[in-house]
């Protein structure tokens, strides 16, 4: 597991946050926007920008070169929002959402801290070629500023590539024009079932699918890049070949499809058992699934599922989809030959929570 | 609701296919045809066209982005000029009985590119936007001319864009010049072998030392350069086929699954000496199937992966309305606008089948020439002939949204583009084609579903491949 927040010493608590990039201790080389190595050992950094000194208590002592950071002397906090060696980098827009999905992995709050303006700041600093997540809760209560983001970027980095994962429940006809204008983003939007009171039922939202279903009207005819996304649990994975069907039928625009294994925190840990449906015992309705769409065409994708609870012939389809700073491994895994192509299961998955089928290959 | 088009399969209960526009399709009984045209449908058909996507799933929209996309996703749209097929000699040191392109004897003069016309075609190539260029080097045998090849790769090569080369030879000789060639990376061998060396030999060699040469060389190709250097097509005289199974065998042997059979073209000399190709339809439609039938039960029985190029690639167009990647089936299927030839006396032709009507005489099919280029009104004259949408035959076909058109076929056998369809030889085998996958898809054998999944890529066998609508 990485650390994405480290204790912040030696800075006085009333300076407000601010974003930075670590640079090295070149400091011929520093921008306006980097902080400059001024010392370092094995637990703690150094750090000078502009008028501040800080330092950063590291527990790993891994290298945070490049990283691109926000400082928050009043929490005494360091978040590495964007880590230069990685591909799992996401921006938590908000903690407010209006779907209250049964399996979630990161509940909401009601409370909204508006940092529109050091995401800016943030995706400014970021590696070029790099993708950028933007998550929530749910992104797109605070539309405007996220498009204006998206915009921003899409001119100044164009580099940049951004995956916003949203409910999908609230692009208007009006927003059509900036859909089709933005080509630095996928949307990630989640389907649980191809009748609306079952996916009504899962993401706790009366109205939901029809909602949902007018904005993939919208997002399809704007051309947008989409990766549609359906978490399996025990309500809807007898379901899935239907909702194959649905794909194929009404949803051939998207980009891939992600059929998800639940991830054992939030919602999901407390309600586990009424949930996890155990893919190594019954593969039938996912392999259904994926027939049906290849058959068509339509790319799929398995994410979080571990390669051993898969039969051979599908485990190509499994992505190593954990980001690397919250995925482990268990003590049979040591010995499998598949390893370092396994997505292994997520840091906080509870032993006794698990697949009947777990073995190295 | 979408409207459906259908066709009798003649298989099962459930025998009749329906197609959508956008080239949905799904399978059901004669009474729901009957309530679908008598505006009667129950609720349970009802329920199953909203399910699949021919209907609206809500009542709010339009029935859809979804049809409209895959409507669009179905027609070919012709990017910047990429590939260019070029006729560097029309020399040759075969004398092949149908030969398809035309060519004149090894020694003849004032076959070949002079040096003006060579300057000019690099000019025009070099004139398209596309980073990387597809170069099919054609003949005559064009490495009489390896000079030539590789001064158009290096000069292309040398405006910064990536060359991917494919030299059509008989490989009758693997000189070390065309070693060197090779040794790039980025070129390739297209080659002939007719399915056995008895057949390659009467075909094509005249003698069983040559075909024996020929066959060591593809070996030798493979062997040095890569199983995916070389590809090989069988020309099949339909009066006097090789068995399927030493057609079969041989290719095997050569280690390539994929067998893309041709009969003996229509045009060129072929058309002239050869009774096969007038006459020979039904047979040669017969011998296709046999060779396909062959592969079905070889693929199942045997563990092994054939298929015949063709059929498969229209099976994925059954399902997939993206799949436009080959030229010789598509809709639109556009003429000179994404690929042209340049002849041996550049000239510039919207296909090698054009040129080689032109050189039979009946018709002028050139497009303009490598010293003034693409000449726009011929190319928006034929441009007109390229959608099969709105032919008046077409627009009645389940079959439309997976066909493509082929107006050089029409123009070559009947001297004419308008020829009714269904007496059209590309229609006959296409439907031909069609009938043969949906009688397949429609009840598959097992031996048939391990086929199908195959040629789909898919990694296990479904219970069904099409849509079902059950009563």
């Amino acid at each position: 597991m990485i650390e994405l927040q480290l204790p912040l010493e030696g800075i006085d608590p009333y300076v407000p946050d601010f974003v930075v990039r670590l640079a090295g201790p070149n400091h011929e080389q520093l921008s306006d926007f980097d902080a400059a190595l001024v010392a370092q050992d094995s637990a703690l950094s150094i750090y000078r920008y502009r008028e501040h000194q800080f330092v950063i208590r590291q527990q790993s002592g891994e290298d945070m070169l490049g990283d691109v950071v926000l400082v928050s002397p009043s929490s005494k906090t360091v978040h590495r929002w964007i880590r230069a060696g990685s591909q799992h980098n996401t921006l938590l827009i908000t903690e407010r959402c209006d779907q209250l999905c049964i399996m979630c992995s990161q509940p909401p709050k009601k409370t909204h801290v508006d940092q529109f303006e050091y995401f800016l700041q943030a995706c400014s600093l970021a590696p070029a070629n790099s993708t950028i997540g933007l998550s929530g809760g749910e992104p797109t209560l605070y539309k405007q500023q996220l498009f204006e983001l998206l915009l921003a970027m899409q001119s100044h980095r164009p580099s940049l590539k951004f995956h916003v994962l949203t409910n999908g429940q609230h692009f208007e006809p009006s927003d059509t024009a900036t859909l089709a204008q933005l080509r630095n983003v996928v949307w990630g939007i989640p389907l649980y079932a191809p009748d609306p009171e079952l996916h009504d039922k899962i993401v706790a939202k009366s109205g939901a699918f029809a909602r949902l279903m007018a904005s993939f009207e919208l997002l399809g005819a704007a051309g947008a890049a989409i990766e549609l996304r359906t978490v399996l649990t025990k309500h809807n994975g007898g379901v899935l070949p239907n909702l194959a069907r649905f794909v194929v039928g009404h949803l051939p625009f998207i980009d891939v499809w992600a059929i998800m294994q639940l991830e054992a925190t939030g919602f999901a840990r407390r309600a586990w058992r009424d949930l996890f449906f155990d893919n190594s015992v019954d593969f039938d309705p996912i392999k259904e699934a994926i027939l049906h769409v290849q058959t068509y065409g339509q790319d799929v994708a398995l994410y979080n599922f571990p390669l051993c609870t898969v039969p051979s012939s599908f485990r190509g389809y499994a992505a190593r989809s954990i980001s690397d700073w919250k995925n482990r491994f268990a003590k049979a895994c040591d010995l499998c030959t598949l390893k370092n192509d396994c997505c292994g299961f997520f840091e906080w998955h509870p032993d006794d929570h698990t697949y009947q089928e777990i073995r190295a290959i | 609701m979408i409207p459906l088009r259908f066709k009798d399969t003649s298989r099962g209960d459930r025998d009749l296919i329906f197609v959508d526009d956008g080239g949905q399709s799904f399978l059901a009984s004669q009474s729901f045809l009957n309530r679908y045209v008598f505006q009667n449908l129950n609720e349970n058909d009802v329920d199953f066209l909203r399910a699949e996507g021919f209907a609206g799933c809500s009542n709010t929209g339009q029935p859809s982005v979804a049809n409209a996309y895959r409507f669009a996703q179905r027609h070919h749209l012709p990017n910047t000029i990429d590939y260019f097929i070029l006729v560097p000699t029309l020399r040759c040191n075969l004398a092949c009985s149908y030969c398809q392109v035309s060519r004149v004897a090894e020694n003849a003069r004032g076959f070949d590119w002079t040096d003006q016309i060579a300057d000019d075609a690099i000019k025009l190539i070099c004139t398209t936007g596309a980073p990387t260029v597809k170069l099919e080097f054609q003949g005559g045998e064009p490495t009489l001319r390896l000079d030539l090849i590789k001064r158009v790769i290096d000069s292309v090569e040398k405006t910064g864009r990536n060359v991917e080369a494919v030299i059509c030879t008989n490989l009758g000789e693997l000189s070390s010049d065309l070693r060197t060639l090779l040794g790039r990376g980025n070129v390739y061998i297209s080659t002939s072998f007719d399915g056995s060396e008895k057949k390659h030999t009467v075909q094509r060699t005249g003698s069983a030392e040559a075909t024996a040469r020929t066959l060591k060389n593809i070996k030798d190709v493979i062997e040095n350069f890569g199983q995916s250097r070389v590809s090989a097509l069988p020309t099949i005289d339909a009066n006097s086929p090789p068995d399927p199974d030493t057609l079969i065998d041989e290719y095997l042997a050569l280690g390539m699954n994929s067998i893309y059979l041709r009969p003996i073209n229509f045009q060129g000399f072929a058309r002239k000496k050869h009774d096969a190709a007038r006459t020979g339809q039904e047979r040669w439609f017969d011998y296709y199937l046999a060779v396909v039938r062959r592969m079905i039960e070889r693929n199942f029985h045997e563990g092994k992966a054939l298929e015949e190029f063709y059929m498969a690639h229209c099976l994925r167009r059954i399902f997939r309305p993206r799949a436009n990647g080959h030229a010789d089936l598509r809709n639109p299927n556009p003429l000179g606008l994404d690929y042209f030839v340049i002849d041996h006396d550049g000239r510039l032709f919207p296909s090698d089948e054009a040129r080689m009507i032109d050189r039979t005489g009946d018709v002028d099919m050139s497009i303009g020439d490598v010293h003034s280029g693409l000449d726009g009104s011929k190319v928006l004259a034929l441009s007109e002939l390229a959608l099969n949408d709105f032919d008046p035959d077409c627009i009645h076909c389940a079959y439309q949204p997976f066909c493509g058109s082929d107006p050089i076929d029409s123009i070559s056998r009947y001297g004419r583009t308008d020829q009714p369809r269904h007496d059209q030889y590309f229609c006959q085998q296409q439907t031909m084609i069609f009938d043969f996958l949906f009688e397949m898809l429609a009840q598959p054998t097992a031996e048939q579903a391990y086929t199908l999944a195959l040629w789909l890529g898919l990694p296990a066998i479904p219970d069904t491949f099409l849509k079902v609508h059950h009563d």
